[in-house]
């Protein structure tokens, strides 16, 4: 698979003849924002926006201990929705773009990549992204954004060598780890995925990362 | 007994019973920055554009109103 999220999960969703929603977070931005490095998590969010319940790693749908959390959610009364005004993505884009005025502003031209990667403008998310990386050259995000933006215009060389390099500064990320097997061996994916291998190779970068 | 949020299928119910909308968010790909954020139970939780199967953006904040069950998973 590539980073194409919706390709992937399309068939599992008509598979399990889902009539919830279903997203696809292809540019790590939930878990980004959350700060997760691990799947599956949990969250339950009321009315308001705010985070009622968490389970961040191991979550399962059908323990005990979530149907409890859920039924003890949905019994809840409804919170008191506060007023909030959303900026469209066109304002959102004149608004980052007017801050390139500041040669120094990487996390404008971070956050202008993310979105042009968002609205499938890959090309167009490059430019700022490169600048990202060199103005925020400890940011494992602007390194995996702008892997992002190079997988989606075909380089992919160019992507695995930045998505390596984000791994490089966050080892314990396993979605950088994973997206990276994804696409050098899409074989241990697709049809099925082969567990055993993921433990081995897991086993055998692990050792080659050693003390680093 | 179960209810209509259990997966894979959502039977009938869910939604109507709660004015639930249940959100599988497929995390294929993710990282961090070196500082990486937590989200706290009784906090607001941040504002995420994601996308759907058809391919329109989606923000989380568009459920509010709402309760969200939110299901992060992957395909691996």
């Amino acid at each position: 698979m590539d980073a194409g999220g919706v390709k992937v999960a399309k068939p599992i969703y008509d598979k399990v003849c889902a009539t919830f929603v279903t997203l696809v977070d292809p540019l790590n931005a939930m878990s980004e924002a959350f700060g997760l490095d691990v799947v599956p998590n949990g969250f339950l969010i009321d009315e308001d926006g705010v985070l009622q319940y968490k389970k961040v790693g191991g979550f399962e749908v059908s323990s005990p201990d979530s149907i409890k959390a859920v039924e003890e959610f949905l019994a809840r009364p409804r919170a008191a929705v506060a007023q909030i005004s959303l900026v469209d993505d066109k304002t959102n884009e004149a608004a980052l773009v007017a801050r390139l005025a500041d040669a120094n502003d990487g996390l404008a031209r971070l956050e202008l990549g993310k979105l042009r990667l968002r609205l499938n403008r890959a090309k167009e998310a490059i430019e700022p992204l490169l600048r990202a990386v060199d103005i925020l050259p400890k940011s494992s995000d602007a390194r995996f954004n702008l892997g992002s933006a190079y997988l989606a215009t075909g380089h992919k060389a160019k992507a695995v060598k930045l998505f390596k390099q984000a791994l490089a500064m966050d080892r314990g990320n396993f979605l950088i780890r994973k997206q990276i097997w994804l696409i050098e061996h899409p074989e241990k994916f697709h049809p099925t995925i082969d567990w055993a291998w993921q433990r081995e190779q897991l086993k055998k970068e692990r050792a080659e990362e050693g003390g680093g | 007994m179960p209810k209509g949020y259990r997966v894979p299928c959502l039977q009938n119910g869910a939604k109507k019973l709660y004015s639930l909308n249940m959100i599988l968010a497929l995390t294929l790909a993710a990282t961090m920055t070196i500082q990486k954020p937590q989200v706290e139970v009784g906090k607001h939780v941040p504002d995420v554009s994601l996308v759907d199967m058809a391919g329109n953006s989606v923000r989380l904040s568009s459920f509010r109103g709402k309760k969200l069950i939110l299901f992060n998973w992957a395909s691996w």
